[in-house]
């Protein structure tokens, strides 16, 4: 009887142990596969386009098309290839493009990378960088680097630029030089 | 089309803003404007678009100093240049020595084509104007003073006005 006790004691062990590591192996699976997952996109989306709406007005505040998307959710970010801005207000229409983007804060920040070409609709200026930053609840498109602009009468080189929408006022910064040539 | 004034135009600074309704641009710090061989320096610059051309230069400074050439140099508070009539207008201690002719008044104007200066007081500042013997003995013959007639010869020796009265306008004949 004493055997028989001992066999099921050790097989219930058995048994416990087993099911213990199952169980440590579920909830913790591999750091490796772990990895994996968490920094593998959430979307991946092609041809998006996305329109994002002022909370007062209703009205679009921007339309955003790209050819590419990846969204990435542990770091809240989302990846853009050939982003194409429309932006429209009472101070008139801006277009900004460039090879690669990025979205941050819900929506609310858009970061435009490479060969960045922003154009005003209204008086025909038309801006090239290298990163321009468009802050939609701000009301903000800035250039933390260096920028050229071409008016209709010439062109301007500065080392930074930030402009304000909703005033239509912009700011350059670090050496600004213009130069007039007449209008074209 | 060039701008009025012919030669483009180069304005650089350590920063500027522009309205882009009102279609100004102002340039602050170290602010320099480059056309031809006219060169201005000032701490402000202000300029003004029609039509997407610069027509207007405001300039403000301590001061805001003027050089064409070896002909002219001129210094002022204020300096207003009109690109379409092609004049500078000097207030503020305003000061313009050209070919050797020193022009001093609250109020100096002059016609970069015609190269006529018209030098006025205001309150207790008065024409001044300094003719160094060697350009009376040339005896440079004054023509009739009216505006643009003359005829591109240098007719720049100013008689002021003898009562000086406020408001006493020394014309250039």
């Amino acid at each position: 009887m004493r055997r028989q006790g001992l066999l099921s004691a050790s097989g219930i062990l058995l048994l416990g142990l087993i099911v213990l590591m199952t169980l440590h192996e579920w909830d913790n699976p591999l750091d490796g596969d772990r990895e994996a997952f968490l920094s593998a996109p959430l979307i991946i989306a092609d041809n998006i386009t996305a329109k994002a709406y002022d909370r007062d007005t209703g009205k679009v505040s921007y339309d955003l098309k790209a050819e590419h998307l990846e969204q990435y959710q542990r770091e809240a970010l989302t990846t853009l290839s050939a982003p194409d801005l429309r932006m429209e207000n009472e101070n008139g229409v801006w277009t900004i493009h460039s090879k690669r983007g990025e979205v941050r804060d819900n929506g609310d920040q858009i970061v435009f990378l490479d060969q960045v070409e922003a154009r005003s609709e209204n008086n025909g200026v038309t801006l090239s960088t290298e990163r321009l930053e468009y802050l939609n609840d701000a009301g903000q498109v800035r250039s933390p680097g260096a920028l050229t602009l071409k008016h209709r009468d010439g062109s301007t080189r500065a080392g930074n630029m930030e402009s304000n929408l909703t005033s239509g006022e912009m700011t350059l910064g670090k050496g600004v030089v213009s130069e007039f040539t007449g209008s074209n | 089309a060039q701008p009025p004034g012919g030669q483009s135009v180069e304005v650089s600074a350590d920063s500027a803003t522009f309205e882009q309704s009102a279609g100004t641009g102002v340039y602050r710090g170290n602010a320099e404007l480059i056309q031809g061989n006219r060169r201005m320096n000032a701490d402000v610059i202000r300029l003004f678009t029609e039509n997407n051309q610069l027509v207007r230069v405001e300039a403000t400074g301590n001061p805001v100093r003027m050089r064409e050439g070896s002909e002219l140099q001129a210094r002022a508070k204020n300096l207003v240049y009109d690109l379409k009539t092609r004049r500078l207008v000097l207030t503020g201690d305003a000061h313009v020595d050209h070919q050797g002719n020193t022009f001093e008044g609250a109020r100096v104007q002059y016609n970069l084509d015609s190269r006529r200066v018209d030098a006025s007081s205001e309150g207790d500042k008065r024409v001044r104007l300094v003719i160094p013997a060697k350009n009376t003995e040339q005896g440079t013959a004054p023509d009739n003073g009216e505006e643009g007639a003359g005829d591109g010869a240098a007719n720049d020796n100013a008689t002021p006005n003898p009562n000086g009265t406020d408001g006493g306008k020394a014309e250039t004949p």
